[in-house]
């Protein structure tokens, strides 16, 4: 198979986008609010002194992509679609 | 034979490529699912520029993506083959995508070849370092042991203390079985005093070769909860020195105030795994080279042979997905934890209970009901204790 075209390469990159843009549409919702676990445990979380712990600190919680499931070996599922999210 | 194009709107992006450099590996934990380990069967890296090809090829992947290393001991290969790996890396990159990709090498290794020269060759090859460590010498020693039945503690020491002394960062997955839950604060300790900050709990699964676990039953999972609930007080108290996967995730969710439809596991080509002859699949990679009655095997062909977008039109992988699909909708309407989950991990649906069309396993109450309810009863119970630091 020969090298790509720069046309065609920018072809697949521009599918590629598509795939990451629409991977994040799918892959993440918002919490369901008819959920017994949202409505008891975390709404009230997130109005307690534990929002401030939530939001940000110097502690680095919170950094692994939250998609990542595989738990045998690392990597970065959607790595780029949440740099690329936090980028924007 | 194959059928209709599928939606590839539902796949991808690739971010993760595991490939089997290996199927050797010096140990034989009790608990390891890899049938091969005690063979060396190599990756021949003259398939790693096809291998690339079919990525690039594919409408599949993104800017970025991690190369892992698994599925045998990588480090019974010399550093030479992950050089040339790099070079071959490279090339592809360049040839394909004129370089505006970004492939980062991953191993994850149990540490106990670890010397100076690898850390060197981690170094240039710019590859990230998981290893895999029990925790304090008992626990470790009493299922990761060499064919001799040496416990591999002191080995896996030695290569902990290269990485440190060449100050190459690492991560380590512990996996936790029965013999680990009387001592929690050992556990803690073990991470804590040996500056292992980012750790990940690999629960022993019934998986493959290892047909059951020491970790199942109502009691056992009572005191996973309180071994949970140790580890996060210990390390609450000292100020968080170590960052637990398993909370990292949830806590991640609760923060950006989103949940999962669905995960790496079972979105298509989300995980294209590779084994030492070019046999490929996607989704779990435990699940590559397995063979079932229902399934026939999950793998999806030969890189030699097919591309990635061949596959998914085949009849294989529409069983396949048509029950993993299911299965997560199955999940989604049966548990209330699928926010913090997206649809369960398909290998250990297949284990358990056989097929992919179903939803709770033994594995989502250790992997993430367990972990949820920690977290989230210690957030209801107190506030946060205050440090000095500021959150």
């Amino acid at each position: 198979m020969a090298t790509r075209s720069l046309i065609s390469l920018y072809a697949l990159l521009a599918t590629s986008a598509v795939i990451t843009q629409s991977a994040e549409a799918t892959v993440y919702g918002q919490p369901n609010t008819s959920n017994p676990i949202e409505a008891s445990s975390i709404h009230g979380i997130r109005n307690s002194r534990w929002s401030l712990f939530l939001r940000s600190n110097q502690i680095i919680f919170g950094e692994n992509d939250q998609a990542r499931s595989w738990k045998n070996g690392s990597g970065g599922f959607l790595e780029l679609v949440n740099r690329q999210h936090s980028s924007q | 034979m194959t059928t209709t194009s599928p939606d590839i709107s539902r796949f991808g992006p690739i971010g993760l490529v595991v490939v089997q450099s290996t199927s050797l590996c010096n140990l034989d934990c009790s608990y390891c699912y890899l049938p091969d380990r005690k063979s060396r069967k190599i990756f021949d890296l003259e398939l790693l520029p096809l291998l690339m090809q079919r990525i690039f090829e594919s409408p599949f992947f993104g800017e970025e993506l991690s190369l892992v290393w698994h599925a045998g001991e990588p480090l019974t290969l010399p550093c030479s083959y992950y050089d040339r790996a790099t070079e071959l890396i490279n090339e592809a990159i360049e040839k394909w995508t004129n370089g505006t990709v970004h492939i980062e090498q991953h191993v994850q290794t149990n540490a106990t070849l670890i010397n100076d020269a690898w850390c060197e060759c981690f170094r240039r090859n710019k590859i990230i370092v998981g290893i895999s460590v029990d925790g304090p010498k008992d626990i470790h020693d009493a299922n990761r042991c060499f064919r001799n039945g040496e416990g591999s503690h002191i080995h896996s020491m030695k290569g902990i203390e290269a990485l440190k002394r060449n100050k190459i960062p690492f991560h380590a997955i512990a996996v936790v079985t029965a013999t680990a839950m009387d001592d929690p604060n050992g556990m803690y300790q073990f991470f804590r005093d040996n500056e292992i900050r980012s750790v990940g709990f690999n629960v022993e699964e019934q998986e493959g070769e290892h047909t059951s676990s020491s970790m199942q039953g109502f009691e056992r999972e009572e005191q996973y909860r309180q071994f949970l609930q140790t580890f996060w007080q210990l390390s609450e108290q000292d100020g968080f020195p170590i960052v637990l996967r398993e909370f990292d995730q949830v806590i991640s969710l609760i923060r950006e105030n989103r949940r999962l439809n669905q995960n790496e596991l079972n979105r298509p080509y989300s995980i294209l795994s590779v084994d030492w002859q070019g046999n490929f699949s996607t989704f779990d990679p435990e699940l590559l080279s397995v063979s079932s009655k229902l399934y026939g095997t999950f793998d999806l062909g030969s890189i030699h042979k097919i591309s990635l977008m061949e596959a998914a039109k085949s009849e294989r992988f529409q069983k396949l997905w048509k029950d993993m699909l299911s299965g997560v909708q199955r999940c989604e309407k049966e548990c209330n934890y699928f926010g913090f989950c997206g649809g369960g991990m398909g290998s250990n649906k297949f284990w358990e209970h056989g097929s992919l069309n179903c939803s709770e396993t033994n594995a989502c109450r250790f992997n993430n009901k367990i972990p949820v309810d920690v977290l989230l009863d210690r957030f209801k119970s107190s506030p946060p204790i205050d440090h000095e630091t500021p959150f």
